[in-house]
């Protein structure tokens, strides 16, 4: 194991931690925060803690590689390391805003509040914002649009240093594979992802401003809608505004940030046949639109006299909120009938597309998988016919569609478990909460129904099942391996 | 010695010229008429052209008069009728060469029994031991191996905090495997028995089976501690697989790097203990990944002999510690042998050049080998094979009544070596190796041999 180059990694990633904590310290000074009040002097020590651990790596590694020099080193367990131990890490210096910044809050809490920002997920163990100042806000905002695309994406893959290391980096980070540039140079192409992200998040903001909100509810809000985050400046999320074209703004939004992003940059750039290209986000949009209609209809038949246009606006939101695995609410779902929740409930499961900043299982591995599954029926009767499985065009390998299988079964095994596990810490919570609030944090949505349902927060439960539903959120963001592997000693001995 | 030899391939070819050299009576019988003008061309031998597998044509040859009947051809099937056939007509030691491990998996059915022959021989087997000596045990003494490898010799040195200091050795409980051969103290050199005391500092001789002198190494030296020693394997020939097979100790933790995708799923399949990396050894960028500077031995046993040699100089400039090599073309073997110190390559085997070395010992058994010297002139190490009418057939070892001031360290009967204990008989044909003081020497080889 080449720690050294790890080490290296975890110090840029921590300077760049620090800046992004002085930003929210700054943000706040600007909004009227003293350098007297709590949340400032929490930040300003974060900022110390955090510099303190970058100015370490990066002396542990200096020292080392003048003595041996083999930096260059860098190999796919490196790499899974470096990413696994960055999340851990970050989640616990995310929480350090929090802890230091408020009065009563334990440990445990802003812990659970920094990694549900990290990983995008959304839930949030505050039942009140009131307590909140406007940079904690901004970190929690700030977090959740790093995480977004990444920590590592964001921070370390533009590093020329790395040279093809980067590649590694991106494509066990982000659940987009880094065949997918065009560019020679995966920095390049990186770079170009951050500028599309920068100017989605810079427009969204924009259209928020004028829909309607203010400015740093539009910059806050902006930010989480790309990230597809969903944490809110107000305890009541989007049902604070009632306004349908604020609403319209966030489904837009939502719903391009959840689209593969190589997809929209390859549009926008009007490249050639990218259009023959796109299965995994019609299907998407095919998927989302379906949706919609199934869950009126559900909602219509149960009770018709109820169903008004408030009720399809309220639908139109929270299916692409959940669909997009966001976690913005605009109503209490959780009062729908149990049908048009269980459509929902597998929404979540879905996700977004491959590539962007959404959650869940993605939809290409669904489709994949439901190919594998029709491929295997015919080969039942007709098991002599060559059967090759494409996605577009392209013929997939065996050895992708197993991969792709194994991860939904690892998926699907890891959940069945942690509610297990939950049950036991949680004695008194019922199965669909405890269900629910297990894919809430393994799939990074946010909400879930019952007990955990939009109107409730994560604040209730106990700090064990806190820390762990915080570990499972980094679980699914990293999709399983990157951190699982720190796990395995073999990974931290030399070979044999 | 009358020798017919079967195949006149390399393997073939080369005995030819060793035991025709040393002043054999030597037939060699190739089918294929270029190979015999080349033969007969080269060396002080008749070549018959003809099918070694062909009653007629073995019988034609008076192969009842034949004191060893060699079948070297590369064809498992053709060497094993032939050995099977020339037995049959009256041949008095058969051996045939043989790849596949079918045949010489002798635990449901012995197919030596069944065909009659005497010694199957593998070079890759041959090749593998000569491989497996130095990573087995490091420190073991030059002095030759026995019995493919099944008994071997080690100095070492009784150090401060053994629990044997000041014990005599019919105190001791060394397990059946093990014997300690001589003992220098001071100037002095002892033979051991019963009586003797361990001291401490006393340079110990032991010989045993390699796994046990490797375990009980620390009992006689706590300073040495039992490492797990990393061996990286460059290819996945079957001298890779021979080679695994005398490395199963648990401390040897065992890597293959394979080219071939479906070679790499059998090795996998037959040793699961074993980890196989698919992929090319050639590769820097692999053998980085894989961290070959920290391996302990790396050894090149692909069938190619430019990736073999380039590798293995890689790997040790990487930093492997100890690098080993597989050489096929016998072109190369003067050039390598010649630059192993600038290369850094420890062990170079030639797996023709082994096997050939191998029957050679085999064939030439006078009764009566010196292995080594002992230190100051003390005695001498012997290997003895046993007469028909030797006095000593039919009786058990303690029996035999050797003098003080010898020691039987190892006994091979047939193919099973072991350290012999009082009540092992000895028969005829048995191997014995003896550690006789000069004065002693007399009286054992009388006893022994008559």
């Amino acid at each position: 194991m080449n720690l050294v180059i790890i080490q290296k990694l975890l110090s840029v990633v921590y300077f760049a931690i620090a800046l992004a904590l002085g930003l929210c310290m700054a943000g706040g000074l600007i909004m009227g925060e003293t350098l007297q009040s709590l949340s400032i002097v929490g930040f300003f020590y974060s900022i110390l803690i955090t510099l303190a651990l970058a100015i370490f790596f990066r002396i542990i590694s200096n020292r080392a590689s003048l003595k041996n020099g083999a930096e260059k080193l860098f190999f796919r367990r490196e790499a899974l390391c470096t990413i696994g131990l960055t999340w851990l890490s970050c989640s616990l210096i995310g929480a350090l805003p929090f802890y230091l910044g408020l009065e009563n809050c334990s440990f445990v809490d802003a812990l659970f509040e920094g990694t549900s920002g990290l990983t995008t997920t959304g839930a949030t163990v505050f039942s009140e914002f009131s307590d909140l100042t406007h940079s904690l806000f901004l970190w929690r905002s700030l977090s959740q649009w790093i995480g977004g695309l990444g920590v590592i994406v964001f921070f370390v893959a533009i590093l020329t240093s790395l040279g093809a290391g980067a590649k590694i980096l991106f494509s066990s980070e982000s659940s987009a594979a880094a065949s997918d540039f065009e560019q020679g140079r995966i920095q390049d192409g990186v770079i170009k992802l951050l500028i599309f992200y920068i100017s989605l998040t810079g427009i969204c903001f924009i259209a928020y401003k004028l829909a309607g909100m203010d400015w740093f509810d539009a910059l806050n809000h902006s930010m989480t809608t790309i990230a597809t985050g969903g944490f809110s400046t107000h305890t009541e999320s989007f049902a604070f505004y009632n306004s349908p074209l604020i609403e319209a703004v966030a489904i837009i939004f939502m719903l391009i940030s959840a689209t593969t992003f190589i997809f929209v940059i390859r549009l926008i750039e009007g490249a050639k046949d990218t259009l023959k290209k796109g299965i995994e986000v019609y299907t998407f949009y095919g998927l989302a639109f379906f949706s919609v209609i199934l869950i009126s209809a559900l909602l219509m038949q149960s009770d018709s006299s109820l169903f008004t246009i408030q009720t399809f606006r309220d639908v139109l939101f929270q299916t692409s909120s959940i669909i997009t695995t966001t976690g913005y609410t605009s109503t209490n779902y959780d009062l729908w009938v149990p049908s048009a929740k269980v459509v929902l409930m597998f929404l979540m499961f879905i996700g977004g597309c491959s590539g962007s900043t959404s959650g869940g299982i993605k939809l290409i591995r669904i489709i994949i998988a439901f190919k594998a599954i029709f491929r295997t029926i015919e080969q039942t009767y007709r098991p002599n016919k060559t059967i090759i499985t494409r996605l577009g065009k392209k013929a997939l390998s065996d050895t992708f569609i197993h991969n792709v299988l194994i991860y939904v079964i690892l998926i699907f095994t890891i959940q069945g478990i942690s509610v297990i596990i939950l049950s036991l810490l949680e004695p008194n919570l019922n199965l669909i909460s405890l269900f629910s609030a297990v894919q809430s944090a393994l799939y990074n949505i946010g909400p879930g129904f019952d007990f955990i349902g939009p109107t409730q927060n994560f604040s209730l439960l106990k700090d064990a099942s806190k820390i762990f539903l915080s570990f499972l959120m980094i679980l699914g963001r990293l999709e399983i391996y990157a951190l699982i592997v720190l796990f395995i000693p073999k990974i931290w001995r030399s070979y044999s | 010695m009358k020798i017919i030899i079967v195949g006149a391939g390399q393997v073939g070819h080369n005995l030819t010229a060793t035991l025709s050299k040393e002043g054999h009576d030597v037939t060699l019988i190739e089918q294929s008429q270029s190979l015999c003008a080349k033969v007969d061309e080269e060396q002080n031998a008749r070549v018959i052209k003809g099918n070694g597998s062909s009653a007629s044509q073995l019988a034609q040859l008076d192969v009842d008069s034949c004191d060893a009947f060699l079948a070297m051809t590369s064809d498992d099937r053709t060497n094993v009728i032939s050995c099977s056939l020339a037995k049959g007509l009256g041949a008095k030691n058969t051996i045939a060469r043989i790849h596949d491990a079918t045949y010489s998996d002798a635990s449901s059915f012995s197919y030596q029994v069944h065909f009659g022959i005497d010694l199957f021989v593998n070079p890759e087997g041959i090749c593998a031991v000569e491989l497996a000596k130095a990573i087995r045990n490091p420190s073991r003494v030059a002095i030759e191996d026995f019995a493919k490898g099944q008994i071997e010799v080690q100095r070492m040195e009784l150090a401060k905090g053994s629990k044997f200091i000041n014990k005599n050795l019919s105190e001791l409980d060394f397990g059946a495997n093990l014997r300690i051969g001589f003992i220098e103290r001071a100037n002095s050199v002892i033979i051991p028995n019963g009586e003797t005391e361990l001291n401490e500092g006393d340079q110990l001789t032991v010989f045993g089976h390699p796994d046990t002198l490797f375990n009980q190494r620390e009992k006689f030296d706590p300073r040495q501690k039992i490492e797990s020693t990393s061996v990286v394997l460059f290819g996945g020939s079957e001298t890779t697989i021979s080679l695994i097979r005398m490395l199963t100790n648990p401390r040897f933790k065992i890597r293959v790097i394979e080219k071939d995708p479906e070679q790499c799923e059998i090795l996998a399949n037959l040793f699961p203990h074993i980890n196989v990396i698919h992929g090319d050894a050639t590769s820097l960028r692999l053998l980085e990944e894989e961290q070959i500077g920290f391996a302990d031995y790396f050894v090149a046993c692909t069938k190619n002999d430019e990736e073999n040699i380039l590798t293995c100089i890689q790997a040790s400039k990487l930093g492997a510690k100890h690098v080993q090599l597989v050489i096929n073309k016998s072109d190369y073997d003067k050039l390598i042998h010649s630059l192993k110190n600038e290369l850094n390559i420890e062990v170079v085997v030639s797996p023709r050049v082994a096997m050939t070395e191998y029957m050679r010992k085999y064939l030439i058994n006078t009764q009566l080998t010196e292995l080594a010297e002992l230190p100051n002139n003390a005695g001498q190490i012997l290997q003895l094979i046993i007469p028909h009418s030797s006095p000593a057939i039919g009786k058990k070892i303690k029996d035999v009544a050797l003098p003080k001031g010898t020691l039987l360290v190892a006994l091979l009967h047939k193919f099973k070596a072991k350290v012999p204990a009082g009540d092992d008989t000895i028969i005829t044909d048995d191997r014995l190796i003896v550690i006789a003081g000069s004065k002693e020497k007399k009286t054992v080889l009388k006893k022994l041999l008559g």
